[in-house]
């Protein structure tokens, strides 16, 4: 029967990742580039750092509750600048600032309500239904300015990239709360756990013979997902004062390398809004200090690349680990 | 008049019943007009050999697979349960041979899952966000599981996955023996388990009989069949081939009919 010191442990490694790697690496990274950039220790390169980790945090807070419940968002960065595109073209017709974000939310709605019908009605596989709508959603983005930047001079939606409250750089504050509503949403309610059960099984089998409204969910959570990144989209467009058809191109696997080197799960059920944080953390500090070092933005590439690799790696190696764990069972 | 005869038919007829079940996978006729009875308080195993068409009786009764033909009845009414939810929602349990238990919740979630106790999250606000009453369900869940002498390790924190096949099979039972009010039916319950495992989950069984629960119990272990069972249901490819009453189950005559060796198989029941 039961050895319970066995299966203590091994609940230990499971259920809860062991973030002390990811602080480790944080750490060595930030000495390395305090020795090879006078400008990486310093106030006014950390609000920058927090700025630019602020925008991709959003996206990554609610991709982490994607990729529990088993799915994933490939159209997060073109619905991020869809967001920010349309909310500078409501400002540049005469709309008020409110109406602008509320548009540019709207359309994350939309995108998200897509992505969700195509997944749940048709049974196309997500990866290929978000690549898609990803297309689509940069059209759109191309269609509405005709191919050109929009200029955007609203200071409060600049306000929210750019601004700092009591010496706070506007974005981390975002940030931050968009990782404690996802953390609340994953773990305290619901719908939460119901993410968790779907993505415990494939396809969300067990949890559907369960009782959990599978389809609902994952309606839920593709809204959720187009929601948040129009968020992360308006907070860029108020970063860069600029909508942009192109912008955040090709964000959305950096966004998913972060979120997997956190200890999220990339086949689903397992994961963690503070290990993301952490993951998040240690790209942007990375790329950060690539930049101060006048490395070229073509090395970036490489970097986004291995970092991608090693994430998935590193989660093939614990998912490994603890199939191997329930297998003894 | 009728009402009373209504009255008659819910105290002393079935409360689950199939009649005529018929369901074809392409060319494979899984269940060929298949009629079934299960009483309250009363355990009808269910038996057969490979590929008899077992779990798709169960599967049907439980919501979990659509028949092509055929009527199920709760308490003598028809009922069309389109998904197992809807089994459910009528006091029907099931334990299927999977378990449906996401290895990643622990067991607290598992036991509630699709069920969950929870509580209005900003006050009266319509906000639609259901925050999870932990302690409710464990205040809930405790006592039950004493009740029915069900031993699990911690209910919060551990995920299934780090537990034996056996303590899952516990906790599937477990789940279903909480919430049937009705029927609950399980698909080889026994199997892959310890003596002393199997043996727990027979103790089980029989405090959910004792709450007047009907159980339908697919097995292919005959002395727990016949320890057990108050009918004995046999099916041979597809077909119902034998019923049998408490007071004359033999396993010699079971197996007979399980292999189909015996005239006695082909006799009119």
């Amino acid at each position: 029967m039961a050895r319970p010191r066995r299966i203590a442990t091994a609940a230990a490694r499971y259920g809860s990742f062991n973030w002390a790697g990811l602080l480790l690496a944080i750490i060595a990274v930030g000495i390395v580039f305090t020795y090879t950039s006078p400008f990486f220790l310093n106030s006014g390169n950390f609000a920058n750092l927090s700025r630019a980790v602020g925008y991709t945090g959003i996206v990554a807070a609610i991709t982490t509750l994607v990729l529990v419940s088993g799915a994933i968002d490939l159209s997060i960065a073109a619905m991020m600048s869809l967001a920010g595109v349309a909310t500078a073209w409501f400002l540049r017709a005469g709309a008020d600032w409110p109406l602008a974000i509320a548009a540019g939310l709207v359309f994350g709605l939309i995108g998200g309500a897509t992505n969700g019908l195509i997944v749940t009605r048709t049974g196309i596989n997500p990866l290929i239904a978000t690549i898609a709508t990803q297309f689509l959603m940069r059209g759109i983005a191309f269609l509405m300015t005709k191919g050109f930047p929009v200029p955007m001079y609203q200071p409060n939606v600049a306000f929210l990239g750019a601004g700092s409250a009591l010496g706070v750089p506007v974005p981390a504050i975002l940030m931050v709360l968009a990782f404690l509503a996802v953390g609340f949403l994953l773990n305290r309610t619901q719908f939460g756990i119901h993410a968790q059960a779907i993505g415990g099984s494939p396809g969300g089998s067990m949890a559907r013979l369960a009782g959990v409204p599978v389809v609902s969910r994952k309606m839920q959570i593709y809204v959720l997902s187009g929601l948040f990144s129009a968020v992360g989209g308006i907070v860029l467009l108020g970063y860069t004062s600029t909508g942009d058809p192109n912008a955040a191109f090709g964000q959305e696997l950096p966004i998913i390398a972060a979120v997997i080197m956190g200890g999220t799960s990339l086949g689903g059920g397992r994961g963690s809004v503070f290990g993301t944080l952490l993951g998040v953390v240690l790209l942007g500090e990375v790329y950060n200090g690539l930049t101060l070092n006048s490395v070229s933005s073509d090395w970036q590439y490489v970097v986004q690349g291995v970092a991608l690799l090693v994430a998935v790696f590193i989660d093939e190696y614990r998912s490994r680990k603890s199939r191997t764990e329930s297998g003894r069972g | 008049m009728l009402e009373a005869q209504a009255r008659e038919r819910t105290s002393n007829g079935p409360v689950l019943s199939a009649r005529g079940l018929f369901k074809n996978y392409g060319a494979i006729e899984a269940c060929i007009d298949v009629s079934i009875e299960v009483f309250a308080g009363k355990l009808t195993a269910l038996v057969g050999d490979n590929g008899a068409g077992k779990s798709t009786v169960a599967k049907i009764l439980t919501g979990a697979i659509a028949p092509d033909a055929g009527e199920v009845l709760v308490d003598g009414q028809p009922v069309v349960f389109i998904d197992p939810l809807a089994a459910r929602v009528a006091g029907i349990e099931a334990v299927y041979q999977d378990l449906a238990l996401p290895p990643n919740l622990d067991i607290l979630s598992n036991i509630f899952l699709g069920r969950e106790i929870v509580r209005p999250v900003f006050g009266r606000l319509p906000i639609p966000v259901h925050v999870l009453d932990t302690r409710k369900m464990l205040d809930r869940a405790r006592p039950q599981l004493d009740e029915l002498r069900i031993k699990l390790p911690q209910l919060r924190g551990l995920p299934i996955s780090s537990l034996s096949g056996g303590q899952r099979q516990t906790v599937a039972i477990a789940r279903a023996a909480l919430w049937s009010s009705k029927v609950l039916v399980m698909d080889e319950p026994t199997a892959a388990l310890g003596v002393s495992q199997a043996r727990a989950v027979l103790e089980v069984i029989k405090e959910v009989l004792a709450r007047g629960v009907a159980v339908l119990m697919i097995s292919h272990a005959l002395p727990h069949v016949i320890e057990l069972a108050d009918q004995v249901v046999v099916m041979r490819h597809g077909r119902r081939v034998a019923n049998m009453e408490r007071g004359r189950l033999d396993s010699e005559e079971i197996i007979r009919h399980i292999i189909g060796e015996s005239p006695v198989a082909r006799a009119p029941h």
